[in-house]
């Protein structure tokens, strides 16, 4: 028996339920684009009539004059650069730290008992509103702005991974123990696997929250930021500046929530094809 | 000679020996205690297999979770190979109703799942093993498929192939096939005594089906009424592997009727 001479290719007779197409062909994304076209159209429509007066609403080509006579420009890159900085210093905390807290909260009834009355409350809290106390605390450099970040994003990884450990199959649970599994084998083979969907969720659930506090950070004192810098334009009247880092901010948000569902389709390759 | 009541010999020869088995445990939410089973006494001898019947309720599937180490026994004595039943462990593989295949694993990876646990074979034999099990239950070519997209029967042979890998002292079988359409099942347990056959499993099948129980099983241990006991032992005839032919049969008629006799006068009481 050539046991050894697996066939790795994608089984013959086996029906595979998700059908594959050109992607950018697909009804789906030409839809999608033209609507985009349309509303890019109706912007301009709009600006052409003069509905509102420029300063107050300028025109998509008036806002990409101005993002290349900005991206010429020294200082609002030092600005994305510190805006980048305080966002990936809190998410990376928020994932160092959120992940294994929502795993232990998962895993161990006693650490969930112990950490949900503070959970729940600080979820519950606006966090945002919490800037003022971490600025009394920490002042105003990078720092303060990656805790807020952080306090952002950590609580959607949290509880989305402790969800996750709580969803957990009970059947896998039992076919595990029957062959003899250790804890940290039950762990390893079915409950962080059986999470990752979870866990996947909330990372981008958190991309979004740090976005927010990236922004919100930057208005309580900063010497960078695109935050900082749209908060000047508006009170120069300079709304296609503010237009510019709102498209920063779009476009940071799309990419990294993009990347992360390309890392969980690597990773959940075996759900079922949906949508 | 068709069938007839076998009598429990005495100890020694026996692979898995159930001597006057009570299982008790605390009903849910009060102090009461219900009793599962009691007074239940059970041979199986090397390469046997065995179906238990009996109403739904009745404690069967309680005597296969205690032999698989699930569920503690309150007294008598229930020995492996002369051992008490320690806890669950790769020498019982079960093979559930529901396959419980794990969805981010291949075929081929579910099969090797219970090897990985035990570390019993390095990686390379495992995998060999498990490819070698794969293709015996008819997979070879869905070997690299994940569970998803696996129709119900076909979900059936990996979890009988990922119980099979672990290569147990006793396969047990709570109702594998009672979720799947008539058609699929009647192939599903010629496929099962094949395999059984390749295999020289010892088996302990737990079923509602008479049919199922007569097409399989060398003997059909038919349960009382909860508290469950073995109130027959019904020896099958036909060696295995049998024929899809068998089941129309008169004798294979006679002797479901004589299960359902059994079994129903058992489940309407004193009149049996």
């Amino acid at each position: 028996m050539s046991a050894s001479t697996v066939d790795v290719k994608p089984a013959v007779r086996v029906e595979v339920k998700g059908r594959r197409q050109a992607k950018w062909l697909s009804p789906k994304y030409l839809v999608g684009t033209a609507a985009v076209v349309v509303a890019i159209a109706a912007w301009q429509i709009a600006v052409t009539l003069e509905l509102k007066p420029k300063l107050v609403l300028p025109g998509p080509l008036d806002v990409l004059h101005q993002a290349v006579t900005m991206f010429r420009d020294g200082g609002f890159w030092a600005d994305m650069g510190a805006s980048a900085q305080e966002l990936l210093i809190g998410l990376f905390f928020a994932v160092i730290v959120g992940l294994p807290v929502g795993l232990l909260i998962g895993w161990y009834k006693g650490v969930d008992w112990a950490l949900s009355p503070f959970i729940t409350f600080l979820y519950a809290t606006p966090r945002i509103a919490m800037t003022p106390l971490i600025i009394v605390w920490f002042g105003f450099g990078i720092a303060p702005k990656g805790i807020i970040v952080f306090l952002m994003a950590v609580f959607p990884i949290v509880i989305n991974t402790a969800q996750g450990m709580h969803a957990l199959e009970q059947g896998f649970v039992r076919v595990a123990q029957c062959f003899g599994a250790s804890d940290l084998q039950l762990f390893r083979t079915v409950a962080l696997p059986g999470t990752v969907p979870f866990i996947a969720g909330g990372l981008r659930l958190a991309v979004g929250q740090a976005l927010i506090g990236v922004y919100v950070a930057e208005l309580s004192g900063a010497q960078h930021g695109v935050g900082l810098m749209m908060n000047t334009a508006a009170q120069q009247y300079q709304s296609s500046k503010i237009f510019v880092g709102l498209f920063v901010f779009a476009v940071t948000g799309v990419v990294l929530t993009a990347l992360l569902r390309r890392l969980e389709a690597r990773f959940a390759s075996w759900r079922p094809a949906s949508h | 000679m068709a069938t007839g009541a076998t009598t429990v010999r005495g100890g020694g020869g026996g692979h898995l020996v159930a001597r006057d088995l009570l299982i008790q445990y605390p009903k849910r939410g009060s102090n009461e205690v219900v009793t599962a089973v009691e007074s239940c006494d059970l041979e199986l001898k090397r390469g046997d297999f065995v179906c238990l019947v009996g109403p739904s309720g009745c404690g069967k599937t309680t005597v296969l979770n205690a032999v698989a180490g699930f569920v503690p026994i309150t007294g008598g004595s229930l020995q492996l190979d002369g051992r008490t039943i320690p806890g669950p462990g790769p020498d019982r593989a079960m093979v559930f109703q529901q396959p419980n295949l794990l969805p981010w694993r291949t075929v081929l990876a579910n099969v090797t799942y219970g090897l990985e646990l035990s570390k019993a074979l390095p990686k390379k034999e495992a995998r060999d093993r498990a490819m070698e099990l794969v293709e015996l239950v008819g997979l070879a070519d869905a070997a690299q498929a994940y569970p998803a997209q696996l129709s119900g029967g076909m979900q059936a042979r990996v979890n009988l192939a990922r119980a099979l890998a672990v290569e147990p002292e006793i396969l047990l079988l709570d109702e594998p096939f009672a979720a799947i359409d008539a058609q699929t099942r009647e192939v599903l347990q010629s496929e099962l005594l094949r395999v059984c056959a390749a295999k020289d499993v010892t088996a302990l099948f737990v079923t509602h089906d008479i049919a199922e129980a007569a097409f399989l099983a060398d003997r059909v241990a038919v349960f009382s009424p909860r508290p469950g006991r073995v109130i027959r032992e019904i020896t099958v005839p036909w060696q295995r592997p049998r024929s899809q032919d068998l089941r129309r049969t008169r004798e294979f008629a006679d002797l479901h009727d004589e299960i359902a006799d059994v079994l129903y006068g058992a489940k309407e009481g004193a009149q049996a």
